[in-house]
């Protein structure tokens, strides 16, 4: 069996916890809790013909107070980038990060999520942005930690990916 | 083509054709079947080619598995789930060809399990009888009572000196862990989260206290257990110890992480998340998996002497008081059967209460009171006695003596089967009991040839003679005179004693009469012979000596002289005198005197 090391990146509160919970326990909170530091969880997939086991590091989402430790990004064979589609500032958070975390890793393969799907009303986020982010080679999914929308499908395809690349 | 011709289809023309005709048919056939031919053709070619490509693949194919086993993991997971398959119904279908394969492999690893349990469990075992007596061992029993646990863990816990109970080996880029072991006796969670959380810890104690490059975070504490994490260029040895570690073990650890390193540096280089590369190096983890214990203690502790003493003199008391009751039961035993009057017939003890049943006389002493003196209570005491006449000589005699009820002037006395009476006593009482007393039980003899009999009637008239005389004038009585009031005195004492036993209600009163001579005054006289009876009534001890006897004193008149006992008038120095004078007086105012 093979592990592999991810890591969820994303500004203040996106749902990157949310996020973890609903694709390992299936679970959703309308409470919010935010990440001191550093928790990590587990979950095995079947990716191909291969179980694959995800060390998956749910980092604090970043803000003008917290800037993120290098040093949790080491090791990843991949990460996800989470974005709220209801605050364009957090995609803007989402590129700054994947510039630091290219710049630890290199070009490992990553994911991004714009989630809060289920409210895409409100959402501030539109799709000539995400266009771009795909013309540029981004893999962008939308989805949503509440509804469970594309969640299965974002750590599946990141798990395929990494495998490729190895 | 080759199917047989019917027998009545013409001959052939083939055969008979000329060539022209052959070469017709030929190209008309073509014309005809050409399609069927070729794929026939093909068909054909096909068989031939799949034996040999079968026979070609068959020639290369455990290089070509080899090979490409060595390029990825594929060709396994490829095959995984049909070997897994193919095991499964080899197992169901012919169980006894997987048992036997594995047979050789299985008998010992069961073997050292079994043994390894068995060795766990003595040792735990032992710790624990060494630890239950000692004051320790009472502490720990309240501890394991307050915790809930069981007082075998808490005696391991508090006699473990270290433990190693778990060694993590950890990818050091990408914190996944790459090996695992335990002992039995660990409570493992899941490593691989342990093992990313430890990573994590690492990194941000390095971050958040900018340590200098090499300067890791080695060693974690909580409790009694302590995590001793050692961090290599490739990897990252975690060993959690439950204990006080010793010095040697940190070196050890290094050590073995070292060569580790060393020896799977290949593995390390080409490490993509697959950790199957590094299960070879559990025997050398497991090398780092052990115990110490306590050295277990020599001597006995001072508890358990304490114990030991307390529990022999215990014992010894025990049996100390145990032999004193029964030797003290036995004397009283042997006291009850000696007493005199009494015959056991039952003595028994049961517990604390006593049955004594026999035969007892009723002048002899009661066992219950010797019991009760030897500090027995009497509710404990349950008594049946049958009364019965002993003929011990000690209540024969008594018995006599209650039966006869002998005067005080007369005493029994009995030895050996006679019964011998002396003394005074009445006429009456001394055939009343020459009578009664050869009918009493144990007496085969009555003497009572010591025994003085008298009557009534003959003590009255010896005191009725007594006479006690004084010099001229005088009213006291001389030594000569004063040295007959001892006889008068035994008959007054025999006297009293008829009259105790006398009936019919007749008192008896004794006159001390005075008297005096003739010469002198008349009055003077009378003074005198007042004043001598009553010297000698007070010399006889009084009015009330000798009761029920009635003792006066009384003057005989000058005219009378010697009329009131009847005598006749006397020469001068006779009537210088005292005498009694006994009479009889019946209740009804009839009286009576003696001659």
């Amino acid at each position: 069996m093979i592990q592999k090391k991810i890591c969820l990146l994303g500004g203040f509160a996106v749902g990157k916890t949310s996020l973890i919970r609903r694709f390992v326990a299936g679970a959703f909170s309308e409470q919010y809790q935010t990440t001191i530091g550093v928790t990590i969880e587990k979950k095995t997939l079947l990716a191909g013909d291969q179980d694959v086991t995800l060390m998956i590091w749910d980092l604090y989402g970043e803000d003008d107070f917290q800037k993120m430790r290098e040093s949790y990004l080491r090791g990843s064979s991949g990460y996800i980038l989470v974005a709220d589609g209801m605050r364009r500032t957090t995609l803007d958070t989402a590129e700054a990060l994947h510039q630091l975390a290219q710049s630890t890793l290199g070009p490992v393969p990553f994911v991004l999520i714009v989630n809060k799907a289920d409210q895409l009303t409100e959402w501030e986020i539109d799709e000539a942005t995400l266009a771009r982010l795909r013309h540029n080679g981004w893999l962008v999914f939308t989805g949503s930690a509440k509804t469970g929308d594309g969640v299965s499908e974002l750590f599946l395809r990141l798990t395929q990916t990494m495998l490729d690349a190895a | 083509m080759n199917q047989p011709r019917s027998s009545n289809q013409p001959p052939s023309t083939e055969t008979t054709a000329s060539p022209q005709l052959r070469q017709e048919w030929a190209e008309l056939r073509t014309l005809l079947l050409a399609p069927e031919q070729t794929q026939l053709t093909e068909l054909r070619d096909r068989i031939d080619q799949t034996e040999i490509d079968a026979r070609s693949v068959g020639n290369v194919l455990a290089e070509a598995i080899a090979l490409r086993g060595k390029q990825d993991e594929r060709l396994t997971a490829a095959l995984t789930p049909h070997v897994q398959t193919a095991l499964t119904s080899s197992v169901r279908r012919t169980p006894h060809v997987i048992a036997e394969a594995i047979a050789p492999i299985m008998g010992p690893a069961i073997r050292q399990a079994i043994v390894h349990a068995l060795q766990g469990m003595m040792q735990s075992f032992n710790q624990t009888i060494d630890h239950s007596l000692s004051l320790k061992g009472l502490a720990w029993r309240i501890e394991a009572w307050r915790t809930g646990r069981p007082f075998a863990e808490v005696v391991l816990l508090h006699t473990l000196r270290f433990r190693v109970e778990q060694l993590f080996l950890i990818h050091r880029d990408t914190g996944l862990l790459l090996h695992h072991v335990a002992s039995d006796t660990a409570v493992i969670h899941d490593q691989q989260l342990v093992s990313g959380m430890l990573t994590a810890i690492q990194a941000f104690v390095q971050d958040t206290f900018n340590t200098q490059r090499g300067q890791t975070l080695n060693t974690l504490e909580v409790g009694e257990c302590r995590l001793l994490i050692e961090q290599g260029s490739q990897a990252i040895l975690a060993c959690v110890v439950r204990g006080t570690a010793p010095g040697y073990l940190r070196a050890q650890v290094q050590q073995t992480l070292e060569s580790i390193q060393l020896d799977y540096a290949d593995a390390f280089a080409a490490f993509d998340g697959n950790p199957s590369g590094f299960d070879a190096t559990h025997d050398r983890l497991m090398e780092c998996i052990q115990t110490q214990y306590d050295t277990p203690r020599t001597t006995i502790s001072p508890m358990t002497w304490a114990t030991f003493a307390l529990i022999f003199f215990a014992i010894a008391f025990w049996s100390w008081t145990s032999y004193q009751s029964n030797q003290r039961w036995q004397r009283m035993a042997q006291n009850i059967r000696a007493m005199p009057g009494i015959v056991v017939t039952t003595l028994e003890r049961d517990g604390h209460s006593i049955t004594l049943e026999g035969l007892r006389d009723p002048l002899a002493a009661h066992p219950e009171e010797l019991l009760a003196e030897e500090g027995i209570p009497r509710e404990h005491i349950n008594a049946h006695w049958t009364p019965f006449y002993s003929l011990d000589p000690q209540f024969v005699g008594e018995r006599a003596t209650l039966l006869l009820h002998p005067p005080e002037t007369a005493t029994l006395h009995y030895n050996d089967g006679r019964l011998t009476a002396s003394g005074t006593a009445q006429e009456n009482w001394a055939i009343h009991a020459r009578q009664v007393a050869a009918l009493l039980p144990g007496i085969h003899e009555y003497r009572d040839e010591d025994l003085r009999v008298v009557s009534r009637a003959d003590l009255i008239a010896q005191l009725n003679r007594t006479s006690f005389s004084f010099e001229s004038g005088s009213s006291t009585l001389s030594e000569q005179e004063l040295s007959k009031l001892a006889p008068v005195q035994r008959l007054l004492e025999d006297l009293r004693q008829s009259a105790r036993v006398a009936s019919g209600g007749a008192r008896i009163v004794v006159e001390v009469i005075g008297d005096a001579d003739p010469a002198g005054p008349e009055i003077m006289n009378f003074l005198l012979a007042t004043a001598r009876a009553h010297a000698v009534l007070a010399a006889l001890g009084g009015a009330t000596a000798y009761p029920p006897l009635t003792l006066s004193a009384s003057v005989e008149p000058t005219s009378l002289t010697g009329q009131k006992r009847g005598g006749t008038a006397s020469t001068p120095n006779a009537r210088r005198r005292t005498t009694l004078l006994v009479t009889i007086k019946q209740a009804v105012s009839h009286s009576d005197s003696a001659p």
